[in-house]
């Protein structure tokens, strides 16, 4: 089964005469911890990713937009409302926490019929068995969601989200346990949601993961927006930036030599039989290195990007450097 | 969207708390220690010369200082506590219902599985002393209104704080066992006093150094304690950082 959206009959047309998610100045400390820093930006319908490293600040922001917990200094809004004081705009939020936890002597069917009930869905039964075939779960499972794998829990946590099917759908880290082929379903049901004009936020730490969740993107890094826009803006503006690699090769001082002469790499150090290479032509350097190795007659070993990790992108986008 | 009622919300709560807070581990370790009145019941009913006034003296300090009290805590507390400890807290709080209606939900899945846990044990014990019905109706109606009383307060207590099953039992051992028993204006703010002084006044037993309120200012004072704790529980449960 292909992932849809769930079942339009309880959705009701609602123009948004105000931003579906509005965060103005936000900011949160806990004692003096700031794990929020004057934090504003608005989103409407459409897929935006959140990246953020661990601690960045990306869960507490989730919890401040759905009011579980108030921000210290400015206004977090949900479809113009304060979710922690206005009762029903939290039916219509769907949330899938990060945290891994579940009334774990429920059923996944339980589970998710709970959260339909409780959002008072007309028809929880049908709307259930919806969400779980959506996440691929078993709807007939008479196994205790305290048994389940983390993908499987993960799942669970996604359909209880989906059920009420919400305008505003915040997930924080929902792709963590799930198998490739079932994390490209649900970037694809994420999708398809956030075409149906439903406002969906998701948070990742894994930068490739985020390329294929949103077009919109919102990095935030030590409590602080560090950047927001489009995500092929922000590549653009990381491969401008040079990159640090590591090959580990029988031939280095010759494969060294053939990268430079070929104007693929900048810079390069040698190691004994490391090779410690800068290059601004990263997908030039992916695409010929192994025929040049091939025409040396070298050995590649290893090739290790040194500066991918989210804390080189952030530096760079907080720092410049 | 549909509403949801609040008393639905209740419902739905309590269906869901229950079966978070019935585990066969709690369920052995909590009939075993409602044996030990049983126990108690069966011997003072054949060994003591006035039956009904140590029955009644049992009842009061064994039964309704301790098994009820303690038994309320375990499961009480964990009805809303566990859920934050553990994170599924939102689960609950963020829904389109009422916070009285997570709290009266809680309340009543405490309550539940509390009630035939101390109910049972307690008019065994009290069958056991020997001693006419009288006793028994004192004890099945003082039991169930010590333990709706003592499910509210240990529902806060799981909202007010970490290790509340300690705190409790700090509570039970030092202010409702032994303060409240010796101290007249201590047992004015205690369960213990009100319940005692039910089943003294529904008993005819007389304990001089007593607090003893009448029956009727007793199960008043009982039912405002659920009240006032319901109360306060919402509103902790309102300003609550949900993790």
């Amino acid at each position: 089964m292909s992932p849809q959206p769930p079942p339009p009959p309880q959705s009701q047309a609602v123009n948004h005469p105000v931003n579906m998610i509005e965060v103005s100045r936000a900011s949160k400390s806990f004692g003096n911890v700031v794990a929020v820093s004057d934090v504003s930006f608005q989103l409407n319908a459409g897929v935006t990713a959140l990246l953020g490293p661990n601690g960045a600040g990306k869960s507490t922001l989730f919890r401040m937009l759905c009011g579980l917990t108030t921000p210290t200094a400015g206004t977090v809004k949900v479809l113009g409302r304060d979710a922690r004081q206005d009762t029903p705009v939290r039916g219509k939020i769907g949330l899938s926490p990060q945290q891994d936890a579940l009334f774990d002597r429920l059923t996944a069917y339980e589970f998710v019929e709970i959260a339909a009930k409780t959002h008072g869905v007309e028809n929880p039964k049908t709307a259930t068995n919806y969400a779980l075939t959506l996440v691929d779960l078993d709807t007939e499972t008479e196994k205790n969601v305290g048994s389940f794998s983390k993908g499987m829990r993960q799942r669970v946590k996604l359909a209880a989200a989906l059920v009420n099917d919400p305008e505003i759908l915040i997930l924080d880290e929902p792709l963590s346990g799930l198998d490739p082929v079932q994390r490209n379903r649900m970037i694809e049901l994420f999708h398809n949601l956030g075409s149906q004009g439903k406002c969906v936020l998701i948070s990742s730490h894994i930068l490739d993961e985020v390329t294929r969740i949103g077009s919109e993107v919102l990095v935030i890094a030590q409590g602080r927006l560090a950047a927001s826009g489009d995500y092929r803006s922000l590549r653009t503006l990381m491969e401008d930036q040079p990159h640090v690699i590591q090959i580990n090769t029988n031939g280095a001082r010759e494969l060294g030599a053939a990268l430079l002469r070929k104007e693929i790499i900048d810079g390069v150090t040698i190691e004994d039989e490391t090779l410690n290479i800068t290059t601004t032509k990263i997908d030039l350097l992916g695409r010929s290195i192994a025929s040049i190795a091939r025409e040396l007659d070298v050995s590649l070993i290893e090739v290790t990007p040194m500066d991918d990790d989210l804390e080189s992108v952030f530096r760079y986008l907080i720092e410049g450097r | 969207m549909a509403t949801v009622s609040p008393f639905r919300a209740v419902a739905l709560t309590h269906n869901v708390l229950l079966k978070q807070l019935v585990s066969k581990g709690r369920l052995i370790g909590i009939t075993i220690f409602g044996l030990l009145p049983i126990l108690l019941g069966w011997v003072i009913g054949r060994q003591s010369d006035d039956p009904l006034e140590a029955g009644a003296g049992f009842i009061s300090y064994m039964g309704l200082s301790i098994l009820v009290p303690v038994v309320a805590l375990i499961f009480a507390s964990a009805s809303l506590g566990d859920t934050r400890e553990d994170g599924t807290l939102v689960y609950l709080w963020l829904r389109p219902i009422s916070r009285w209606s997570v709290t009266a939900g809680a309340w009543a899945a405490s309550t539940t599985v509390t009630l035939p846990l101390t109910v049972i044990p307690m008019t065994i014990a009290a069958v056991l002393l020997d001693t006419g019905s009288t006793i028994i109706f004192a004890t099945i109606l003082t039991t169930v209104l010590a333990v709706i009383a003592y499910c509210g307060i240990f529902l806060l207590l799981g909202l007010l704080v970490k290790n509340p099953v300690i705190w409790g039992l700090a509570y039970i051992f030092i202010w409702e066992a032994i303060v409240a028993s010796f101290a007249k204006p201590a047992a004015a703010l205690a369960v213990s006093g009100y319940s005692r002084a039910i089943i003294t006044g529904r008993t005819g037993v007389d304990f001089d150094f007593l607090f003893s309120p009448s029956q009727g200012v007793s199960i008043f004072m009982l039912v405002i304690i659920l009240v006032a704790t319901i109360g306060f529980t919402t509103v902790r449960l309102s300003r609550i950082e949900v993790p």
